[in-house]
């Protein structure tokens, strides 16, 4: 019924996206059986019977020898993680160059719907925060199988829109989620950082582990232009005609530095970054972040 | 453009292709592609840091490729510079001072081919005038045509106004009738103007005439060299002469160079000779030379008639025509001879004006009237003179008592004779001088009324007046047959061919009664000649002659009537009477036949005509109105003119008081020796100017045509500056490349990894 709501364009979309965080599911990370995440408690909860893909630190050598069967240890809220999706709905994500595969909104979209299939799948809560110049909408967080669809349909639906601002949105969200628990930013940052990266260590102070995904289009990271264009700004910023090749130079320069100082920012906090090339097709970046992720955990194990 | 040329001057119009980079510049600011653009923010920063650096770069390059396209044009048009061109580096000459000297004379009409030397001279001078505007406009010119030696024309600012204004009257030049005084015009051009211790150079264009490039015996460099010393600009190197011959190969022209009467007086019903000269100047004879003769009268009446042909003239020989004419009535006349025509036609024709008269007029100035009318003491004379009878003297004596001296004017007598004149007055002796003076003719004789102190006071003034010598006490025959008679003439004079011969019969018959003592003093009298004595002790002299300016003062020491001698009474006295008048008379062509350039000036009495007066010019049709003025040291005010350039016959019409025009002709003819076209031998004019001390000046010779470029040849040749203007093009290229490079260079991004932690 929800459906027949739906224009024929969301429809799509919503189709769209779907089949992406399908297919990346069944493709990249398809070997992701588990949740890249781990619950943060240490205290033991309780046992359960091994299966294929737990680490085998969690092993409970004691109970082998007793039993000659197998059980991991379960920390206490490992199995309540609370994943909250942040995702960038400004008008600047709707920028796809040639190269890209889709708009930076569509690539941060999928990352979001994937990573949400893969925590839903574990029963692990997810939540949708969608903000341009503000918070726009708010999901509450659920394990529910609906969640996940809800969770599409909302991304599926979203105008982008909204005025060139500053928005304030980690800084209140790290203040209104209960628990610690993983927070995805899926965003172009186009917007002061230094108002970001306070948000995001306000996140890290209150205990949750924070991922950026840094979305931009390779034209935005190349800037290829050549003849004279006439850039209008989103996001009510102003137009500029111009010479690219004359502005390539100090355009990039910016950029770098912008990115330079997100990244930064992002390691200081002790966040992951995730620089997003829109070319590049967001499975292979999930994938190839979520295999980062567990070598890390194995050097740390 | 002070050095600078363009010998393609019309490809510069490429130089507007320079609207291609700037309209291209434009275009593409019009059209551009349209992005919508969320990284707005970094692009707005580059673009306000960029902002200056950006438009000055995009500046920089439009400039290079305009200049670019500006050295193409040039580059096409091909510029050359003159070694005058660099002047405004240090040691190059910064302003030279150029004089031109244009012969214009007579000779640079000769045509050879289609054109005349003084159109080749014209030409050449448009061209240097032109190139000196171009290539070194702060250099001063000064041009001074050889007829007018007195009026430089200076242009200050060649490729000014007045640049134009003396091209455009360049044009309308011809040679005329003046000569080329070298060592005059440069003395009047330099002398004028001090040295400013720049470089002088002075061209004279001319057609390199023997006669007026070298003279006699190398006169012409010695004073050429003189003038350029006074001006003083001979130091090393200041000064360089260059000579532009455009004269012609060829020499070779027919010219009349005089006419000369062999009668004196022209009177009307009697035949009057003259003798024509044509020179051939040429190398080889001519025969069959047409010639005629153009007649007009004071009415200007006459005409035109051939004359023989003259059978030939040898190369550089003259031919003589005598021609003989008899002119009806009195009056003013002009002949004018003329050949058929050639390559120089200014000497073809030459002018002779003179007076025809019905009789001389002859004033006889009687001392004292006799009592039976051939006892006057003048009577003798005017009987022989205009003897009775119908046969005419062609003299009409008029006796004149000394009482009534005072009412006549002596400028309307051909000549005047003093018999036993007491004295002649004081106040009046100023104008017997002038009469004299101007060529009329004055006898005296004495006789005891003669007033000696008088004499010697007021006509012989210690040698500086008429009266050939000073007059001594009176001597009187002791008897009667002791009484001298005249002796045998020495030499040919006209009065004494009565008396030639060996056995002349009249000498012995003609005795002296009384005589005054007088002897010629040389140192006092060097301008008198004895030309009869008395047979006496003393060898006294009996006729004496002086000449006194353009005309003479006869001196007879005797009287012309019996009372002193038995002259009066002898046959020979009535030819030695007329041959007297004859000789005192002044020519018929007195005063009436000038040189060409000499100025004209008739004295004009107040007292018998009105100060204004006409003068028709050869060829004009319009008579020009002239006044007398004073003169300062001349006793009568002076009709002048001074532009008398043109050859021919000039009419010259006075009113007289009374009533009536007084018309005289005057002739007016070219310089004779114009017609020798025998080039001058240049290095023997350079070869002067070093005998004269005159090594340090450059002085040299090139030959004038249609291509001659006089700039280049006193200042070098141009050198075209193509290749340095390539080697800039094409660094500008290599600048703006490199510049549009940078302009647009892309940097490969540097991303930093895609994850960390």
């Amino acid at each position: 019924m929800a459906r027949d709501l739906l224009s024929p364009e969301v429809r799509e979309r919503i189709a769209r996206l779907d089949v992406m965080a399908q297919g990346l599911v069944e493709g990249p990370i398809s070997g992701q059986h588990k949740s890249p995440f781990q619950g943060f408690s240490v205290e033991f909860a309780q046992h359960r019977e091994y299966t294929w893909g737990d680490e085998l630190r969690h092993i409970d050598w004691k109970v082998f020898a007793r039993t000659d069967r197998y059980f991991v240890k379960q920390y206490e809220e490992e199995t309540n993680l609370a994943a909250t999706f942040v995702v960038d709905a400004s008008e600047s994500m709707a920028y796809q160059g040639e190269r890209a595969h889709c708009s930076k909104y569509e690539v941060a979209a999928t990352l979001t719907a994937g990573l949400s299939f893969l925590l839903t799948r574990r029963q692990d809560t997810c939540g949708l925060v969608l903000f341009d110049d503000t918070v726009r909408l708010r999901t509450p967080h659920s394990a529910h199988p609906a969640q996940l669809r809800l969770m599409v349909k909302t991304l599926a639906e979203a105008e982008l829109l909204g005025e060139h601002g500053q928005p304030n949105v980690l800084g209140p969200l790290a203040e209104e989620l209960p628990r610690r628990g993983v927070v995805v930013i899926a965003s172009d940052l186009f917007f002061e950082p230094e108002a970001f990266l306070e948000g995001l260590r306000h996140l890290r102070h209150r205990g949750h582990e924070v991922i950026c995904f840094h979305t931009l289009d390779p034209d935005e990271l190349d800037f290829p232009f050549d003849e004279t264009t006439r850039f209008e700004g989103l996001e009510g910023l102003p137009h500029l005609l111009a010479e690219p090749r004359s502005l390539r130079a100090g355009y990039l320069e910016a950029l770098r530095a912008f990115q330079a100082k997100v990244q930064e920012g992002c390691q200081r906090a002790g966040a992951d970054y995730v620089l997003v090339d829109t070319s590049v097709h967001p499975g292979q970046t999930l994938a190839r972040y979520l295999n980062l992720r567990k070598q890390r955990s194995h050097r740390r194990g | 453009m002070g050095g600078w040329s363009l010998l393609n001057s019309p490809l510069l119009w490429a130089a507007g292709l320079i609207a291609v980079p700037i309209l291209i510049h434009l275009f593409n600011r019009r059209q551009f592609k349209v992005v919508r653009w969320g990284a707005m923010d970094f692009l707005l920063q580059a673009s306000k840091e960029n902002k200056r650096k950006v438009k000055i770069q995009h500046l920089l390059v439009l400039l290079l490729r305009c200049l670019a396209i500006i050295l193409l044009a040039l580059l096409l048009a091909r510029p050359a510079i003159s070694s005058a061109g660099l002047g405004f580096l240090p040691g190059v000459e910064d302003q030279v001072e150029r004089i031109v000297i244009l012969d214009d004379s007579g000779s640079l009409a000769y045509r050879s081919g289609r054109t005349t030397a003084f159109s080749r001279s014209k030409r050449i001078l448009k061209r240097f005038v032109e190139d000196l505007a171009r290539e070194r406009p702060r250099d001063s010119l000064v041009v001074i045509r050889a007829s007018t030696p007195n009026q430089p024309e200076r242009l200050e600012a060649p490729g000014s106004e007045e640049t134009q204004r003396f091209l455009e009257r360049l044009a309308t030049y011809e040679p005329g009738s003046s000569s080329l005084d070298l060592p005059r015009l440069i003395e009047s051009v330099l002398g004028d103007t001090p040295p400013a211790g720049k470089k002088t150079v002075v061209y004279v264009i001319s057609d390199m005439r023997r006669r007026d490039w070298q003279g006699n015996e190398g006169e012409i460099p010695r004073r050429v060299a003189e003038a350029l010393r006074a001006s003083g600009r001979t130091a090393d190197g200041q000064l360089r002469f260059l000579g532009v011959d455009t004269g012609g190969e060829g020499t070779r022209n027919l010219g009349i160079v005089g006419i000369e009467p062999v009668d004196k007086l022209a009177m009307a019903g009697l035949p009057y000779e003259v003798r024509v000269r044509i020179r051939n100047y040429g190398q080889a004879d001519v025969a069959q030379v047409p010639i005629y003769l153009e007649t007009r009268d004071a009415t200007g009446s006459g005409g035109r008639v051939p004359l023989p042909p003259i059978a030939s003239i040898k190369a550089g020989a003259e031919a003589v025509v005598v021609h003989r004419t008899t002119f009806l009535s009195a009056g003013p006349q002009a002949l004018s001879f003329q050949l058929g025509g050639d390559s120089l036609p200014l000497d073809d024709s030459r002018h002779l004006a003179l007076r025809v008269q019905e009789e001389l007029q002859a004033l006889l100035v009687e001392g004292e009237r006799g009592e039976t009318p051939l006892s006057g003491d003048a009577a003798l004379l005017a009987l022989a003179l205009a003897p009775p009878g119908d046969a005419l003297s062609g003299v009409e004596p008029r006796i004149v008592p000394e009482a009534d001296l005072a009412g006549e004017d002596l400028d309307t007598y051909d000549s005047i004779v003093l018999c036993n004149l007491k004295a002649w007055p004081s106040d009046r002796r100023a104008e017997l001088e002038r009469f004299v003076r101007q060529g009329g003719g004055l006898a005296i004789f004495l006789g005891s009324r003669v007033d000696a102190r008088n004499y010697q006071s007021v006509l012989y003034r210690d040698g500086e007046g008429l009266l050939p010598v000073s007059l001594g006490d009176e001597v009187e025959a002791e008897a009667e047959d002791k009484r001298p008679s005249l002796a045998p003439p020495e030499g040919n004079h006209p009065l004494t061919a009565i008396f030639g011969g060996e056995r002349n019969p009249f000498l012995s018959r003609v005795r002296a009664n009384r005589w005054r003592q007088i002897s010629v003093d040389p140192a006092k009298d060097p301008l008198t000649t004895t030309i009869m004595k008395l047979q006496d002790e003393a060898q006294t002299p009996i006729l004496l002659e002086k000449s006194f300016g353009k005309g003479r003062v006869l001196l007879f020491n005797t009287s012309a009537n019996n009372a002193w001698s038995s002259w009066p009474r002898n046959p020979s006295w009535p030819i030695v009477a007329q041959d007297l008048v004859r000789l005192l008379a002044p020519p018929a062509h007195r005063g009436l036949v000038l040189a060409c350039n000499e100025p004209l000036q008739v004295p004009l009495d107040p007292g018998r005509f009105e100060t204004q007066a006409k003068l028709q010019l050869p060829g004009d049709r319009q008579a020009r109105e002239l006044f007398a003025a004073p003169v300062e040291g001349a006793p009568l005010p002076q009709i002048r003119f001074m532009d008398t350039s043109k050859a021919g016959v000039y009419r010259l019409s006075t009113r007289l008081r009374k009533g009536g025009d007084v018309v005289s002709l005057l002739a007016a003819n070219l310089d004779a020796s114009e017609g020798d076209l025998t080039p001058a031998q240049t290095p023997a004019f350079i070869g002067g100017l070093e005998s004269a001390g005159l090594e340090s000046v450059q002085a040299s010779f090139v030959s004038g045509d249609d291509q001659t470029e006089l700039l280049r040849v006193t200042d070098g040749t141009r050198a075209e500056l193509w290749r340095l203007i390539l080697r800039i093009m094409v660094v500008v290229l290599l600048i703006e490349q490199v510049l549009a490079w940078f302009a647009a260079h892309h940097l490969p991004p540097r991303r930093s990894p895609e994850v960390s932690s």
